[in-house]
């Protein structure tokens, strides 16, 4: 019995697309350092911040 | 806008006030706009693990589009300090392909006070500088306005609030005749059903109708996959459904729960929403008996945090067989008037009269997509992220 469904499946597709192997189900094994939290910004937000470095 | 304003803002950007240890990357292009950002708590790592963390989990996603970027570190400011992080971090990026230059730094004690870093080279002893402190700015009203919370006191206050809640907000379907019911919908009708819950449970303010359509959605979505795909594909591209997915999880009973933080993780991180809150509603996902519940958030995790792929890029994917099926979409809002009727207030009077018309927004939009012969566009990723 296939235990992904289609949408998964096409998302594991598009990973190996990228040259990277998903590999098996499960979270991923703890690390020894204090992990990052990444976020993405709103680059709209954020205009002329250059600027504000030179001064 | 100053630095110091933009720094000010991650914390709103974050939800939780940063504490001192921790090491926040802005990454700006070469328009000066700030991009991805990460946060990372040192006290308990050594410098060469946080340099080997950033390099493992942050660069490939700062990579994206922002070479260049601004560090602030939340400590005690020390004249003699010796800099081993900051000189570690930045030698170690001169081996690395992507070019990163940190381009400006920055203190903040905890008196609030932003001191700015430079190379000073005149004196006997060159090296790295601080400015005088000044205030750093209060964002609280103009980040209010746009629609951002307070920042918890801190990360695990801030984490709290994807957790469960202590006792559940609804309870599982009770009545027989209905869960029959509902499964044995054909398979489109019954993702458009868990579709159109979902939508109700973002939008709507009748109580009684919100519990409904959480009683609804939460046993779809651990019934049937597709459904749970569909409202996790839904919740990605739209902040409200997003939240209101997180918070049926948190509400749900026991049994549901981790079918519900499958679909509400993997939408969480295909939204490009924070790691760490992500890992803290996949974690139920983790438990989950199902294991195609699992399959999700691990496809989603990887997706994000391995491949590096953008938002958008995962929407898409995930979301290539996830279209709007019209006739499945009419017959599901048939099938809602009629399983929930009795409980039709008199609003929802109203809006049963103007879908009747096809003219409620959300039809309007299903036409004009399935005119379109394509999925939803995805809606851009960005804005508050507040739960």
């Amino acid at each position: 019995m296939n235990q992904r469904s289609q949408a998964v499946r096409d998302l594991l597709e598009a990973v190996r697309a990228k040259g990277f192997d998903p590999g098996p189900d499960g979270p991923p094994p703890d690390r020894c350092w204090h992990e990052a939290q990444v976020e993405v910004g709103d680059p709209a937000q954020y205009p002329s911040v250059q600027e504000s470095q030179e001064s | 806008m100053q630095v110091g304003e933009l720094i000010a803002r991650m914390e709103y950007e974050y939800g939780y006030r940063f504490q001192q240890g921790d090491v926040l990357l802005i990454g700006v292009n070469d328009q000066g706009m700030g991009g991805p950002q990460a946060v990372l708590p040192i006290e308990q790592a050594t410098v060469e693990q946080q340099v080997q963390g950033i390099h493992e989990e942050v660069l490939p996603m700062v990579h994206r589009d922002y070479r260049n970027l601004i560090m602030v570190r939340y400590e005690e400011f020390d004249y003699h300090e010796t800099n081993g992080f900051h000189d570690q971090f930045t030698a170690s990026l001169d081996d690395h392909p992507g070019g990163f230059e940190v381009v400006a730094q920055y203190k903040v004690d905890q008196n609030r006070q932003l001191y700015q870093g430079y190379m000073d080279q005149q004196w006997a002893s060159p090296g790295l500088r601080w400015t005088m402190p000044g205030k750093l700015p209060d964002v609280s009203a103009q980040m209010r306005e746009l629609g951002y919370k307070e920042p918890a006191s801190s990360e695990a206050e801030y984490l709290r609030s994807f957790q469960p809640h202590p006792e559940p907000g609804f309870q599982p379907l009770d009545q027989e005749q209905e869960v029959s019911h509902l499964n044995r919908l054909a398979p489109r009708v019954s993702v458009e059903v868990a579709r159109h819950a979902l939508a109700t449970t973002a939008s709507t303010e009748s109580i009684e109708q919100q519990a409904k359509a959480r009683q609804t959605l939460g046993h779809l979505v651990a019934y049937d996959e597709d459904a749970r795909d569909a409202v996790a594909y839904d919740a990605s591209i739209s902040p409200a459904k997003k939240d209101a997915l997180v918070e049926t999880y948190r509400q749900a009973p026991a049994k549901q729960r981790p079918a519900l933080a499958a679909a509400a993780g993997a939408a969480w991180m295909m939204s490009g929403g924070g790691l760490k809150a992500g890992r803290a509603i996949m974690a139920h996902a983790y438990q989950s008996t199902r294991p195609s519940d699992r399959a999700l958030v691990t496809a989603a995790e990887v997706a994000t945090t391995r491949a590096h792929m953008r938002p958008e890029e995962i929407q898409e994917a995930f979301g290539k067989e996830i279209g709007t099926d019209l006739e499945a979409a009419e017959a599901a809002h048939q099938e809602w008037e009629r399983l929930y009727s009795s409980t039709t207030t008199q609003t929802e009077t109203e809006t049963v009269v103007e879908t009747e018309t096809v003219e409620e927004p959300d039809q309007m939009q299903l036409a004009l997509e399935h005119q379109m012969n394509q999925p939803p566009a995805p809606v851009a990723s960005s804005g508050p992220e507040v739960d």
